[in-house]
């Protein structure tokens, strides 16, 4: 065990270093990003001064150095934390993101804990009553929120039952109503919830098809395991048998399969949090690629990579905790 | 051969979703084709010509095969008939995507001879004939987008299962680096960088969407090289691109024909997305989110640019989602 773990934290090295490099050659995807940021993609070529003043701007913006010294530049960033400033309002990079943070991490938690909470039962049911009449209604169900556009839907669902052209049950969006900083603490969990419940409809209904219907395999799988029958056997109460001893064993996987949603959650958190003006990093992603904002776009991209990576890490090393097959399947693997 | 048909066809065809998601597809891809044809302001035949103008027997060839396009375009055909001048037989849109009517803007769906059967958007653009050669740059990026993702998943996972030792363990941290990266915020900060248009969209959402590609054909292949017929080919002297692309490669294509199916339902759902958040396909150019896009401005006014685009990206997605799951079903006998 604490062997896998120290590999796994060791193999973080070459990862961090890939998500580095990756995203340095993606800065240098635009041929000269001054000018552009500058001047306009066209520019002011011909304007006195402007070779000057561009000159000056790529200085500032180390972009007058050697590629391996703004290499190791970005490198000296990431490990420090500290990326510049916003080209737009010229705040510290690492301040709006901690900023926006908070917000999609919120959100995303929110939305997996949902997730979980509504396919575990589901997957559950319809793997006890598989074939069954409920089960196909269950499957199409799940199958057409799965193909649902979510920005659609959050579009009608503001249409809807935001603003109040129909149910004015929802504010149109935000993170809290004003002033309510000033109320007490349950009036403030509520505000929050009223807000949050449309974009967290919006982010956790097209992962319940994907989940409840691995956990409905997983549990099949499970309950024509042996140890089943042999529980059976002894005479075990049904119920027990299923719920105790197959849930369990079933239950398993789910853990890592947290890992595969992460990605996705962070990366659809900019429709959701666009549409409904939650202040996030999908949010300060959207407005920093409108404001022609590099250094907050690239800032964002290596710390959701970053992100991301510890996210995977974590379902992994809890995976290896409550399974110990599994890590020392892993190790022979590699 | 006759027998794979059989086979393949029969459970395919005997399940009704399954048609109608075929029979959805086949006409989405047939919508595509003749965008041109379905929506246009000229008409098929022209006859009882009453006008001093010199008009073609049939505009609409005439354009897509003459060279001067803005001649024919500026003659309003639909004045002329209105007026009683002309007789003409219309496509089933006589609208163009591009044609702006500041007469009619936000003008509710109507029926009838030149009515815009899907309402006007904010230009009084038709939304029919927008969402119609919008099915053009969809396809175009759901078909390119997988391919290059394909192209990318098969190499690398296909190299990494092949060769395996350390070129495996290699690739494997590559795929798992790039899996780090979230889809749709990587794909913003390169459109940022690179000017979005319809070819940057399809490379870089082929480019971000191979990963799940490469490990899956990873294990096929990982699976497939320990396998007799594999083994029997290589000690008849077989080469290594010989038994990658003649041995294992076509015993692997189950599981890529399904990810195809689900990566075009993907790379559509992300082009429109990527459209309604602005940074799709540049501005005149027709596309389902861009539509859906303008209906945020007017939420209250215009119930049809919200209803029509939403559609038509749900049927799509649902349409492909089905294929793949359907096909899923048929080629992994086991999980049935």
């Amino acid at each position: 065990m604490s062997r896998y773990v120290r590999n796994r934290l060791l193999w973080m090295i070459p990862t961090l270093i890939g998500i580095v490099t990756i995203t340095f050659f993606l800065t240098k995807l635009r041929p000269d990003p001054v000018a552009q940021m500058a001047l306009g993609p066209e520019g002011l070529k011909d304007t006195s001064g402007a070779e000057q003043y561009l000159e000056e701007l790529r200085r500032h913006h180390g972009y007058d150095k050697p590629i391996w010294q703004q290499y190791f530049i970005m490198w000296k960033n990431v490990l420090t934390l500290n990326f510049s400033t916003s080209r737009v309002d010229h705040r510290p990079v690492m301040e709006k993101i901690l900023e926006a943070l908070p917000y999609t991490l919120g959100l995303n938690l929110i939305t997996i804990f949902i997730v979980y909470l509504i396919s575990i039962p589901l997957g559950i049911y319809s793997a006890l009553h598989d074939a069954s009449r409920a089960d196909q209604i269950i499957t199409c169900i799940l199958y057409i929120l799965y193909s649902l556009p979510g920005f659609w839907v959050a579009l009608l669902l503001l249409k809807y039952f935001a603003g109040g052209d129909y149910f004015d049950l929802f504010p149109l969006g935000g993170w809290r109503s004003d002033g309510a900083e000033q109320l007490p603490w349950h009036l403030q969990v509520a505000d929050l919830l009223h807000h949050l419940f449309l974009p967290i409809v919006v982010s956790v209904y097209g992962s319940f098809a994907f989940l409840s219907r691995f956990i409905k395999s997983s549990f099949m799988e499970a309950l024509k395991a042996d140890y089943i029958r042999t529980a059976k056997a002894k005479g075990l109460n049904s119920r027990r048998v299923v719920y105790v001893h197959a849930m369990r064993n079933s239950m398993i996987p789910l853990v890592t399969l947290m890992a595969g949603l992460l990605p996705s959650l962070f990366g659809g958190s900019v429709i959701i949090e666009k549409i409904f003006s939650i202040p996030g990093l999908g949010k300060l992603a959207y407005d920093s690629v409108y404001a022609n904002d590099d250094t907050v776009i690239i800032a964002e991209v290596i710390i959701a990579a970053v992100l991301t990576m510890v996210g995977i890490l974590l379902a992994d090393l809890a995976y290896a905790k409550v399974d110990p097959r599994i890590s020392f399947d892993k190790d022979e693997a590699h | 051969m006759k027998k794979i048909f059989v086979l393949l066809l029969r459970p395919f065809f005997s399940d009704r979703l399954t048609i109608s998601a075929t029979l959805i597809i086949i006409l989405f891809v047939f919508t595509a084709t003749f965008a041109r044809f379905i929506a246009s302001p000229l008409p098929y035949l022209v006859w009882n010509n009453q006008t001093e103008i010199d008009i073609p027997r049939s505009p609409i060839l005439t354009a897509v095969f003459a060279k001067d396009r803005n001649r024919l375009e500026s003659i309003r055909y639909r004045q002329l008939v209105r007026e009683g001048k002309l007789s003409a037989l219309f496509a089933p849109v006589p609208y163009s995507p591009y044609e702006t009517n500041l007469d009619q803007i936000l003008h509710p769906p109507s029926l009838g001879r030149f009515g815009h059967y899907m309402g006007t958007d904010n230009l009084g653009r038709d939304v029919a004939a927008r969402l119609i050669h919008g099915t053009e740059n969809s396809i175009l990026v759901g078909l390119v987008a997988v391919g290059i993702a394909l192209v990318f998943g098969i190499l690398i996972g296909g190299a990494a299962g092949y060769y395996g030792g350390l070129t495996d363990l290699l690739l494997s941290r590559f795929i798992e680096i790039v899996i780090c990266f979230p889809t749709m915020i990587l794909i913003m900060a390169v459109l940022a960088l690179l000017k979005p248009s319809l070819v940057n969209i399809m490379v870089v959402i082929g480019m971000t969407g191979w990963t799940g590609i490469a490990r899956v054909i990873r294990g096929e292949f990982l699976k497939r090289k320990k396998t007799d017929f594999v083994t029997a080919a290589r000690l008849s002297g077989a080469s290594h691109i010989r038994l990658i692309f003649r041995h294992i490669l076509p015993n692997s294509l189950a599981p890529i024909v399904v990810m195809a199916a689900f990566g075009i339902a993907g790379a559509v759902l992300t082009e429109s997305a990527l459209s309604f958040l602005g940074i799709g396909v540049p501005a005149p150019e027709p596309s389902w989110g861009d539509v859906l896009k303008l209906s945020q401005d007017y939420p209250d006014i215009a119930w049809w640019l919200t209803l029509f685009p939403g559609f038509f990206i749900f049927l799509t997605v649902v349409a492909f989602n089905l294929l793949g799951d359907r096909l899923r079903k048929i080629l992994n006998p086991r999980e049935q």
